[in-house]
Parts: C-alpha cells; structure tokens; sequence
C-alpha cells in the first residue's frame, strides 16, 4: 500500500504530469462553466487522446477533468443563477443572493476554497475506506438505497421554508415531473402522451438549467436593474478583500465542511446516488443543523460550502466502486471505466491488487488538480464578479444564448433547448406564487431513486415488507428516517397550548377574490395532477403505485393551499402550524420565497414572448445566423447600446459559440428551414417530439 | 542524377493527385464524413467506433467526426441517421435491437422502416455471459432447469439486453425466469447478482469483472469460446447456436437511399479496419468478438433476432400481468 503511494507520488513529482493535470484542470474549469456541458462530455472528449498513452499519465489527465469541473460549475450558478452542471444548482440558493448583495468574489472564493477542503477530505476518506469498500458497497442494496432517498425527502420539509404547504406542494410537483417516461423496470410508458421525445423522461440537464437560469432571466429582466442589488457598483466593491474573506469563511467553519465531505464522500461511494444528491442532502442536513437558519437561501456562506464541499468530494467516494468493482458511482466515473478497459485494466480485486498506484494517482491527481484549480478561482474571482453589478439589460441576451448553446451541446438535440425554456416559464410561475424551486429539484432528483429502490425491494423479498426491516443498516436507516419525521411532530404536541399566546398572525393586507394569481396557479397545478392520477389508471399496478401516492398527497396540500388562500383563517392555522414545528420560523406568509415584489405581468410576458421568439428563430434559423441578430437587436432597442458596440458584442459571442461546437465537433445546429446556405442556414433535421 | 529522380517522383506524385478525380469511384469522398453514434460517448458501441474510425480514415483519406446522439435506448440516433441526407456524408451505427423490441415485443410502431436502412458492414458483435453467484445452488445451466422455483435476474428492464437474453433462454431451456429491474447498468445488476438480490445475471466481462471472487460464468452467449475464459462452454456447444444473435451487434449504415457505388468505397473502408491488427487487438482486450460481416449476413440475422424476439411476446404481457 505504502509503495503505491510511493510510486504515484513519484510519477507526480515530473513536468509531463503536473502538465497534464493542468491541462485537465483548465478543461475541467471551462466545461463546468459552460452551463449543458460537465465533466462527462469533458472525459469523453478527453478519452480517444489517451488512447496508447502511458495509463499514468491518462490518470493524472482524467483526474485534473474531474475535480475541477465542479468549481467551474458554481461559477454561473453564483453569478448567473445558472448552474454550470446539476450538482451546482444547490450552490445557486446561496451563492447567487451572496452575489445579488455585491459579495460576488467572496462567494466565488467560498466556493474555490469549498472545493479544495472537499477534494481533500474525499481523498483523505477515500484512502481510509480503501480496505472497507467492500462490506460498504456489499451492505447498500435496494432497501437500504430506500431509506437513504426517503431520509432525503423527509428532508424536503426542512428545506421548505416560509410556507411548508407550499415547499411541500414544491416537493409533490418535481417528484411527479421526474415520473414522465418509459419505465424500463416494467416496460410501459408513463405520462409520455404519445411524445417520442419524452421516452427517457425529462432531461435532468435542461430541466435543472430551465428551472433556475431561464426562470432568474425572466426575473430580472422583467423588474430592470441588475443582478447585484441596484445600490451596489463595481466601484465601492473591494473584490481581492472578497477574495480573502471568502478563504477565511470556510476555514473558519471546520465542522460545516468536514461534516460535507463526509456527507459528499459517503454518498458518492454508493454506486447510483450521484452529485446532485450528494450536494443537495449536504444543503438540507446543513439547513437543519446550523445555528441560523433563516440565513439559508439567502446568501449564507454555510449553505455553499455545505453544497460544494460535498460535491467536490463525492469524486474520491465514488472512484472507490469504480476501481474495487467496475461500477461507477457517478456518470463521470462511468467514463472513467471506460478509460481502464481501454487501457486494458479490468477494474476489480486483481486492479486493487496489481495497480493499486493508479488508484492513488488518480486520488492524488485530484488534489494536486484543485489545487490549481483554486488557484484559478482566486485569481479569476475579482474578475468574474464584475458581472454581477452589469445592468441585467446587457446581459440578459448572452445569458439566453448560453443557455440555448449549452443545453444543445448536451446532447445535438434541439428539443432540449425547448424543454429548458418550457421548465424555466413552469419554474418562474411556481416561484411567483411561493413555491421554492429547492423542493422541486429535491423532489425531481430524489422521486426515481425512491420508486426504483422500492419497486426491486419488493420484487427481491416477492413482496414481503419484511426487507425493509430485515438488514441492521435498513433498519437504522429507518428509525432514523422516520424518527427524524416524528420528532417535530412530538415536539410540537408536547408544546400544544404553550404557543397560543403567541404574538397574532400578521394581518394578511393581500387583495381577496378568486381570480388572484395564487389561486389560479394551484388551481392549473390541482389540475395537472388530477389529469395525472386519471392517466395513472390506464398504467401497470406497479407502474402507477409511486404517481398515485404522491400524486394524492399533493393533491390534498394543494387543497389545503387553495383554501388559504381563499380564507385567511385557514391560511392562519394550516401554514404557520406545519411551519413552526420543522423549522422554528415564525413567518407563515410567502416572504421568505419573495424577499422582493415581482413584476407586473405585463413585462414579464413580453420577457417570455421575446425568448419563445429567440428559441424559435433558432430552430428554423439555426445557430449561426440567429444569435447575431437577436443579440444584436436586443441590445440596440432593449438596452439602448449603440449599434456598432452591440453587433460587436454579438458578432464576438457568436464567433466563440461556434469555435467551441466545432472544437467539441457537435453539428451546429442549422435550422429546419430548406437548406439556403449548404452547412450554414437551413436543412436540419428536426428529431421527433 | 538524384536531382533528376526527386522531379520524376514529384511529376509521378503530382500526377497520381490530378489523375485521382478519374478512378472508377470518382471524386468520393472529398470532404469529412458524419458518423453518428446512437449512444452515449465512453459506452460500448462509442469505444468500437473511437477505435475503429481512424482505420477507416486511413483508407478512406478523409476525416470521419463522431457524432454521439444518445436516447432512447438507441433509437434516437439511429432514427436521425435513417433521417439524414443519403448522399454519402453520413453513417453511422444502426442498432436494430430495440426496432426488432418495439415490432416484436412492446407492439410499438418502430420510428423507421427497419427494411429500408442501408447496411454498409458489420464489424463486431459485443455478447455476454450468464453468471451466477459462486455460493449459490446453481453451478450449470442445466440446473435452472432442475429447480422447483423461476430463477431471478437482477437486471436493467424489461425490453432492455439482459431480459432479452435470460428471457430467450429460459423459453429455449425450459425454466422460469423472473426479474428483479430497475438497475441502472449491467455492472449494478452484477453487484445485485454479488450480493443476492437474485440468482443468476447476464452480462460482459466488463460488467461482472469486478466481482470474480463472487460470481462465475456458466456459459457465454456466442458460437466460439471467449478467450478470457476458455473453460466456460459456449451456448451453441449445448445445442442452441439460435442464441448467439443475441447480444449487441455493431452494424455500420448509411440513410436509406445512398447510392451503391458510394455504400461500397464505405464498405470497402470498413471491411479493411475491420482486419487491422489494432482493431482485432481491441476485439480480444474488450472480449469482443470481431466478426466482419456482408449486409446479406446482416439481414439473415435481423430475421432471425426478429423471429426469436416474437416467440418472446407472450412472457412480456405476463410480465405486466
């Protein structure tokens, strides 16, 4: 053991492996900013290249790619609200407020710094439990992989701040989302209404880049002013000083990212959890232990250390399977395994045995990777925050652009880029009326994994509940579920009475009738659901077991919903009670969801007017001749720039979206008219919907 | 002198260039080719065609951009190659299984005239193993057969590679299977298999490779014995030669409607890479059976895939009851 180390820390000390890895880092760092793209296309990209290259050297490549493509990510959920890859959406609850405030170089910082403590403490666990892997990943079967996920949604309830009914509603909403598609477990299509584009469900990349990038764009270009709070200019920023702070926050709080990383590496050697869950239930587990909660979700330097520490160090968790078994913990490490059967390395015990020095390369290459890669975030965070305090008029169009551009480099698929705009509009009416979009993307993420784990379960013990209990890990995980579940509930019944003398409920001074926004958005969304549980019918027992119950529950909090709104009386004993007991917040009103009032509908229909038309120039147009004339146009009558500055700006942003398609060889898309223009305008082909 | 011959190698090298647009397949191919991949980049079918397109560059002296269109387990690629324009510039890897599952067991209209699809070559054929778990009861296909209960497959979904496989093999053999589904890849339903979530599993040796001290294979799903394992017989040994169409075969083809002059400098390209040492070097390192193939070869296996496939419908409709 000791001499594989040995021999990886040599084969580190050399000039062509520190190039490598910065050569990966910097790949790593640009893939993860560009929202779409992530460390998987980055690998694969990367892989061909190291074909008969030195198995060493490939290591150290692959793993300056993974490690640093996480930061990279929390870049554009800071600065934009757009998270560069899923995981990062939970850094964009708090690091985009942080960035709103003008702490924008702090917030990058907190993050770079995150990363590196992450990455650290991953590969420090990832050593430790090198001997261990095998009873742990032996010990995780469908039961206990439930458990785990339903720990993760009780959890729901906790991230539901302000108004529980509605954060739960939030939660109902994204689980019944992630339940569109073909269910391979029983080989039957599920709420796909005859749509072939739908089979593999709705895609995680554009849904999570749609929900929070498109639906923050038209939040802020409806109201005006700036990302930053309009108070705030580059001038009064002192970012280096930021800079500085931001490594002093997350050293300061030792306990916040040592419990992360445990959190991040724990869940990433599970094979099938992933980033995303490893980020998101470091976030709620953060929100639930922290001293002050109210700060979450509203720039708290916890809530991103919590979300990126835990992201960063799943990779060292989840390379454990991967080189003890072939099974990748995470779609970066499927790629990975790739690399060793290309290689000619079988991964398993005789690669423990054999090459146990890749092992450690890798682990050690990560390091060494965020090293540089922390180094880039310094540097580049005084930079980069400058964005933030530009007028949202200005950037608004590149931001669109890059969603577009980086959903459809995803995956050469149109549609995606429809399905991202189609989730931010859902996502931008949902957060209007108070429903947080943190339970949504809990609920998509999370309400596979629970039907999954539960459906083998039962089809493994021929439908005994019996496994669920069976196991010690299950049954811990159990009791601690469930007890996590009733301890409010407990707390709450031995305090009945206690509270009544509490201070009267703010008097609700919002309009009355029917026809209010509120009431309206439930009423569609009661809708939807209730279609959903019609359609359900038609479907396999099993098949319609996980829509059908959570479709019911959701179905009876939107009534609960709907009659506060419609009887404050209501609204005054269902909201605060659930409220108070899960999060000791005494505000039952949608404030903490809408620090700020939202615009009127005027604007923002003509904001999600203007985006319909873009999206729909480009896919009759395609992407070199739309992006120049839309930004163009915008720019000169939205923003008022000057003509020539405006198609500079559009012409320099159209040159680099199509460098890096043709560098990445995706097919720029062209448009559907009749081909005009061989390979430029025209003649693309529309995949089926 | 020397001076003399240089000129008359670059008069000889010059002409070869102008005489070249004048050979028998005129001017094709002059510009860069487009060759989809109906699955995700780093997969199986992606890591064939990483290796062998340089060899076909080499022949066809033109550059070959990979173009991965993943979704909806193959179909979406291949649709999009079925969709393009048939002039030559594209190809790619046309997947027939989940066509073949749609026509003949999910009763779906498959997303193209499967007939129409011009088949350039097939190169490879990726198969699998049945294995079982070392301490279990089962230690020879046969005993699935003895046992008073279904065998239980951990495996992906129903539809998907392995319920084909332990499907077909149990309407041959004669046992019950059951499943248990939903994992996310083959490895995963091999750790399932490890650990004792079911009884037997299918798959390659890259997915139960890291589970040696665990599991064992009792049969490979192919006509000749796969050299990682030359002691485990083959399913054609024990009389069911019909089963080796299963698994993933790796057929090249271009849009219906390419010319056949064009179909055969690309067939020719393929037929050559797929003799490269290299490439037969990868086949044996991956356990892929390198297995060149004329389209009329291609054809009378999708017939026979398709035939075994609707023997296979009735235990689909039992299994959603």
């Amino acid at each position: 053991m000791l001499d594989a180390m040995l021999l990886a820390g040599t084969r580190l000390a050399d000039v062509s492996s520190i190039l490598m890895i910065l050569a990966g880092a910097t790949m790593g760092v640009i893939f993860g900013a560009l929202p779409g793209l992530g460390s998987v296309v980055a690998l694969a990209i990367a892989l061909p290249f190291t074909f008969g290259m030195d198995p060493m050297l490939a290591m150290f490549l692959y793993a300056g790619i993974m490690s640093s493509v996480t930061f990279g990510g929390s870049v554009p959920a800071i600065l934009l609200n757009t998270p560069g890859t899923p995981p990062n959406a939970a850094t964009c609850f708090d690091g985009y407020p942080m960035a709103q405030r003008g702490e924008g170089a702090r917030a990058i910082s907190i993050s770079a710094t995150s990363c590196f403590v992450g990455s650290v403490g991953g590969a420090v666990i990832t050593i430790a439990l090198l001997p261990a892997v095998k009873p742990i990943v032996f010990a995780f079967g469908p039961p206990e992989f439930f458990w785990l996920v339903a720990f993760g949604l009780v959890m729901i309830a906790f991230a539901a701040k302000g108004n529980m009914v509605k954060g739960l509603i939030g939660g109902g909403v994204g689980v019944m989302l992630s339940m569109i598609g073909f269910s391979d477990m029983f080989g039957a299509f599920r709420f796909t209404m005859g749509s072939d584009y739908l089979w593999d469900g709705i895609p995680l990349v554009p849904f999570v880049v749609g929900v929070f990038a498109v639906s923050e764009l038209i939040n802020y270009s409806s109201r005006g002013g700036s990302t930053a709070t309009t108070d705030v200019s580059s001038q009064d920023m002192d970012w280096r000083h930021q800079t500085l702070q931001g490594v002093a926050d997350v050293l300061k709080r030792p306990i916040v990212w040592m419990r992360s990383a445990a959190i991040g590496s724990g869940i990433g050697i599970i094979p099938g959890l992933g980033g995303g869950v490893a980020a998101f239930m470091s976030y709620v587990v953060g929100m639930q232990r922290t001293k002050e909660p109210e700060l979450y979700g509203r720039g708290s330097v916890e809530g991103i250390i919590a979300s990126e520490t835990a992201n960063d160090a799943k990779d060292g968790g989840a390379l454990l399977p991967t080189v003890a078994f072939g099974i990748p913990g995470s779609p970066d490490t499927a790629i990975l395994l790739g690399a060793f059967i290309l290689h000619g390395l079988q991964p398993g015990p005789v690669l423990l045995r054999d090459n146990l020095d890749l092992v450690y390369a890798l682990l050690f290459g990560i390091v060494v990777s965020q090293v540089a890669t922390s180094g880039i975030g310094f540097l580049s965070a005084p930079l980069l925050a400058r964005i933030s305090v530009l007028k949202s008029r200005w950037i608004a169009p590149f931001v669109l652009t890059l969603v577009i551009v980086g959903t459809y480099m995803l995956r050469a698929n149109i549609l995606d880029v429809a399905a991202a705009i189609t989730a931010g509009y859902i996502g931008y009416v949902l957060r209007r009326y108070g429903y947080p979009l943190i339970t949504i993307a809990i609920g998509f993420i999370l309400g596979p994994l629970a039907e999954k784990s539960f459906l083998q379960s039962m089809l493994i013990s021929d439908g005994n509940f019996i496994i669920f209990y069976k196991e010690p890990i299950s049954l811990i995980l159990m009791i601690l579920t469930l007890g996590t579940l009733a301890v409010p509930l407990v707390s709450a019944w031995r305090k009945r009475g206690q509270k009544k003398s509490r201070e009267p409920a703010p008097t609700d001074r919002r309009p009355r009738g029917l026809f209010r926004g509120p009431i309206i958005c439930a009423v569609l969304l009661a809708a939807a659901i209730l279609a959903a549980l019609f359609n359900a019918q038609t479907l396999p027992a099993e098949v319609q077991l996980m829509p059908v119950v959570f479709g019911t529950i959701t179905l009876a909090l939107l009534v609960l919903d709907i009659a506060g709104e419609v009887s404050p009386a209501v609204a005054r004993w269902t909201a605060p009670a659930l409220t108070d007991m899960w999060n000791n917040s005494s505000s039952g009103t949608d404030e903490a969801q809408a620090p700020e009032r939202p615009a009127p509908w005027g604007p923002v229909l003509r904001v999600i007017a203007m985006i319909a038309t873009y999206f729909l120039l480009v896919y009759t147009l395609g992407l070199y001749a739309v992006p120049v004339i839309a930004i163009t146009a915008y720019l000169v009558f939205q923003a008022a720039v000057k003509l020539r500055y405006a198609l500079l700006a559009a012409i320099i942003s159209s040159v680099i979206v199509v460098i890096s398609m043709q560098l990445l060889r995706v097919d720029v898309w062209t448009g559907v008219v009749s081909e005009i223009i061989p390979g430029y305008l025209g003649g693309a082909i529309s995949p089926d919907l | 002198m020397r001076r003399s011959r240089l000129l008359l190698s670059a008069l000889a090298l010059g002409a070869a260039i102008t005489l070249q647009p004048q050979a028998s397949f005129a001017d094709y191919p002059d510009k860069p080719i487009s060759f989809i991949v109906p699955f995700g980049a780093g997969g199986g079918f992606d890591q064939m065609v990483r290796v062998l397109v340089p060899k076909m560059e080499k022949h066809l002296g033109v550059a070959i951009a990979i173009k991965n269109n993943p979704g909806a387990g193959g179909r979406r690629g291949s649709i999009l190659l079925y969709k393009s324009k048939p002039d030559g510039y594209t190809m790619g890897l046309n997947y027939f299984v989940p066509f073949l599952v749609d026509k003949h067991i999910l009763g779906k209209k498959p997303g193209l005239d499967m007939e129409k699809v011009s088949v350039i070559y097939k190169t490879s054929h990726s198969r699998h193993f049945v294995f079982v778990a070392k301490n279990g009861p089962y230690k020879s296909l046969k005993d699935f057969t003895k046992a008073d209960k279904s065998i239980k497959f951990p495996t992906t979904g129903i539809g998907a590679s392995g319920w084909i496989a332990a499907s077909a093999l149990g309407a041959e053999m004669g046992f019950d299977s059951a499943f248990v589904t939903g994992y996310k890849t083959l490895s995963t339903a091999a750790l399932a298999v490890a650990r004792g979530d079911g009884d037997a599993g299918v798959g390659a040796i890259h997915h139960f490779g890291g589970f040696t001290n665990e599991v064992q294979p009792l049969v490979y799903l192919g006509a000749k014995r796969e050299a990682h394992y030359p002691d485990v017989p083959t399913i054609a040994e024990l009389g069911y030669p019909q089963l080796t169409a299963l698994g993933a075969a790796h057929v090249l083809a271009a849009p219906p409607g390419t010319p056949e002059d064009r179909l055969e400098v690309l067939r020719e390209a393929a037929r050559k890479a797929a003799r490269d040492p290299e490439f037969i070097a990868w086949g044996k390192e991956t356990a892929t059976d390198i297995e060149p193939t004329e389209p009329k070869g291609v054809w009378e296996e999708v017939e026979e895939t398709g035939k075994m496939f609707s023997s296979l419908k009735p235990l689909f409709e039992k299994s959603k009851n």
